[in-house]
């Protein structure tokens, strides 16, 4: 039913494990990308310049990080699954989705801090298919 | 932090001339690699790799492909750069070819570096600059120097523009100098009965000069930093007040209130009818009508979106006949460019048939103590005009997309996704719309007749029916007012508001004024009377429809505003047609490019969204100059043939 799904990548494990669950048992193709938490940029506005930067790079690398280990662990596990090269925030989501023909998004909870009215009034009435938003404690 | 030049060796980097499929990449890699000593079995590396592909893709996007692999075979980590003469399927995301591939090998034991190093590289050309730069390289030597070397960039680089800004903002002020103690208004005659003549003399020139430099210099900032436009402009504003250029109340008195008050109610009505479906249920009743003849489709969306977008608001307006067109393109696998310029095209010509459709309308109307009645004499059919050309021109333009064809469209399944739920709020919302545009067309005779000054009835309209939809909305109405109104916006307008109106009470309008009056007399041989008005609005029009393609309309028309209206007062015969030409020129000219109105930036955003493609600048001109001189061209004549009759 999902052959294709977008998950924006975040660090619980309980979401990459409901990820894989799913691609394994609808034989899905997982794209991985990442989202910038708004929290973070929040914290990152209040810091020097330089010190800003130095905190962007290293989310970013993070990011990244997490990206290419979890396509580690869904290769070795026999899921199909790309890496896109677009970090982005929330806008970003339509246009992954829109690229990948997606039929399912996975996006979990603390990516969307700051930005959940976004989410009902931007976001939804203009996706493509549906979007699951995982909240893990 | 991993350090990329470390690993990213410019002598390990491959020219793949003669590799035509992902085996080829492979086989060739693999084999430098052994012969650098990097890798003890090749050939198995090449499977791994090949093995991993299969299990997806490692084509990231951009033409950028990023193959990696750990294994017992390799001895070092190593990261080979190859560049392909000819681009080649890898199965990406994106669906572009690769002209550029990193593959990343590293001993099994060392799978914590390989990640670092794998992120390290994504993050790299994820940069937009570095990814172009190393995409654009000679030589895949030269693209791992690029990838593996952080770019530095100088302060100067770093803070280009706002240096640039600065430059610019001097450079203004210079100019002013120099150029506005030579303009001088004449002696005798009505300027002098205005008590004008003190705007030749200090200090109104140095007030004049500061008051130049910092209404460009916004309107520059706007330009080039509009993220930040509502700090622009309050910064702006401040200066002035600091500087004793004018005193809080006239501020106050210059940020135009009823125009904001009618611009805010007018927000929170359109939200209300979007929310509700209004709009939409509206256009899709008329869609299932032309059972998927393309054209009449596009004409029926276009028509919709002049409508709208002269009786509600051209984003509203472009909302929701776009948003249908991305359904119809859809369902009917139509190309989308064509409905994207056409509808757009149809909202900004359509956002001149009232006062209601475009801030700058609004702004107009209040300024100039136009009428709603005086819309429909005088805008409503040049732009109705206008707007009946604009679609036989795009109908042509794009006719191998719209004729001889036939969408296979079920309308019921539009009508479905409509959003819906309520009926009865929806003949609420229909019956409030009607009652709305009734009130608002009537403002003019409900003054006349309660003996109330200019304006007042019209910005009551919209109070009122705003006021029953907050009280109709319950504790939903709390929502609307807070989130159906862009705040961030209105404190734009009050502030450029402010600024602008400035410009006339430092008496730079004035001159301005008498600047082009002057032209306009040169231009006409040096007569006199109707035909420097004309001269006058062509200039107008010309001016404000082209500038408006590449600056925020808003700026421009209230900046020539106030020269209208000084105008007027020096007694320029029929001077009441230039506010027409303002009001044309400010809406037709939004379709000169991408940038022109916010309109085009909601759609084209829309597009870009939903289909992962940009729309380019000379895309969207090559179509978008034709409308324009077209639209502009038809103003013009309408305007000089009915000059006389103006008042």
């Amino acid at each position: 039913m999902f052959e294709r799904i977008l998950y924006f990548v975040s660090e619980k494990q309980e979401d990459k494990s409901f990820v894989m669950d799913l691609a394994r048992k609808h034989q899905s193709t997982v794209f991985l990308s990442g989202i910038m938490a708004a929290d973070r940029r929040q914290q990152m506005r209040s810091e020097g310049e330089t010190r800003r930067k130095v905190l962007r790079e290293e989310q970013e690398r993070r990011c990244w990080h997490d990206i290419y280990h979890l396509e580690e662990e869904f290769k070795a596990s026999g899921v199909k699954s790309s890496v896109i090269a677009q970090q982005g925030n929330i806008d970003t989501i339509q246009l992954l989705a829109s690229s990948t023909r997606c039929d399912l998004i996975v996006l979990a909870a603390s990516n969307l801090a700051d930005h959940d009215y976004k989410l009902p009034e931007e976001l939804l009435p203009n996706l493509p298919c549906p979007l699951v938003i995982t909240h893990s404690g | 932090m991993t350090r990329l030049e470390n690993y990213v060796r410019p002598e390990l980097a491959l020219d793949l001339a003669t590799a035509r499929t992902q085996r080829d990449v492979f086989h060739q890699v693999c084999m430098h690699l052994a012969q650098e000593g990097v890798v003890t079995d090749p050939e198995v590396l090449e499977q791994e790799l090949l093995g991993r592909e299969a299990m997806g893709s490692t084509g990231v996007g951009h033409g950028l492909a990023l193959p990696h692999a750990t294994h017992e075979s390799v001895r070092e980590l190593a990261v080979v750069v190859c560049k392909l003469p000819e681009p080649l399927d890898w199965h990406s995301v994106d669906g572009e070819t690769v002209n550029m591939i990193a593959v990343i090998v590293a001993p099994a034991d060392q799978r914590q570096l390989y990640l670092q190093v794998l992120a390290e590289l994504a993050r790299s050309l994820n940069l937009e600059e570095i990814r172009t730069r190393a995409l654009k390289a000679d030589s895949a030597a030269r693209a791992a120097e690029i990838v593996s070397v952080p770019p530095h960039q100088s302060f100067f680089r770093r803070n280009r523009r706002l240096l640039f800004y600065f430059a610019a903002v001097l450079v203004i002020f210079g100019l002013a100098r120099l150029a506005l103690p030579s303009i001088r208004l004449p002696a005798g005659g009505l300027y002098e009965r205005l008590g004008h003549l003190r705007f030749n003399a200090e200090p109104w020139l140095f007030r004049q000069e500061l008051t130049v430099t910092l209404f460009l210099g916004m309107v520059l900032g706007t330009l080039l930093f509009w993220r930040f436009r509502v700090a622009i402009a309050a910064a702006g504003l401040g200066i002035l007040l600091v500087a004793g250029i004018m005193d809080l109340e006239t501020t106050v008195k210059f940020m135009s209130i009823p125009t904001i008050l009618f611009i805010m109610s007018m927000m929170v009505i359109v939200r209300w009818m979007q929310n509700i479906g209004v709009f939409r249920f509206v256009v899709v009743k008329a869609i299932e009508q032309v059972k998927g003849v393309p054209w009449l489709l596009l004409l029926i969306l276009m028509a919709f979106s002049v409508v709208l977008g002269g009786f509600a608001d051209e984003v509203s307006a472009i909302l929701v006949t776009f948003g249908l067109a991305l359904e119809v393109s859809r369902r009917a696998k139509a190309p989308l460019t064509p409905f994207l310029l056409s509808l757009v095209f149809a909202t900004n010509v359509g956002s001149a048939l009232t006062l209601v459709g475009n801030p700058i309308g609004v702004y107009i109307a209040f300024a100039g103590r136009l009428s709603f009645e005086d819309f429909l004499r005088w805008a409503s059919p040049i732009s109705a005009v206008a707007a009946v050309v604009v679609a036989v021109l795009c109908l042509l333009l794009y006719r191998k997309h719209f004729f001889g064809k036939r969408y296979d469209l079920d309308a019921r399944e539009l009508e479905r996704t409509s959003g819906i739920v309520d009926k009865a709020k929806l003949r609420t919302g229909i019956i409030t719309f009607i009652v709305m545009v009734v009130l608002i067309a009537l403002h003019r005779r409900i003054e006349l007749l309660m003996g109330l000054s200019d304006g007042t009835a019209l910005v009551a309209a919209a109070l009122l029916v705003t006021g029953f939809i907050v009280f109709y909305e319950q504790e939903k109405g709390r929502v609307l007012v807070e989130r159906g109104i862009d705040w961030w916006t209105l404190l734009f307008f009050m502030f450029l508001f402010a600024n602008a109106a400035c410009l006339e009470y430092t008496g730079v309008t004035a001159k301005l004024g008498h600047l082009l009056v002057s032209l306009a007399r040169s231009l006409t041989g040096g007569s006199t009377g109707s035909d420097v008005t004309g001269m006058t609005a062509v200039l107008m029009l010309w001016f404000s429809g082209i500038t408006s393609g590449f600056v925020d309309n808003l700026p421009i028309v209230a900046a020539l505003a106030p020269i209208v209206k000084d105008l007027g007062q020096v007694g320029l015969p029929h001077s009441s047609i230039l506010w027409w030409a303002l009001l044309f020129g400010g809406c037709f000219g939004g379709n000169l490019t991408v940038i022109g109105s916010t309109a085009n930036l909601v759609a084209v955003g829309a597009f870009e969204r939903v289909t992962g493609r940009h729309i380019r600048f000379a895309e969207w001109v090559r179509v978008g100059t034709i409308i324009t001189l077209v639209s502009l061209g038809i103003a013009t004549v309408a305007l000089l043939v009915q000059l006389r009759l103006a008042p």
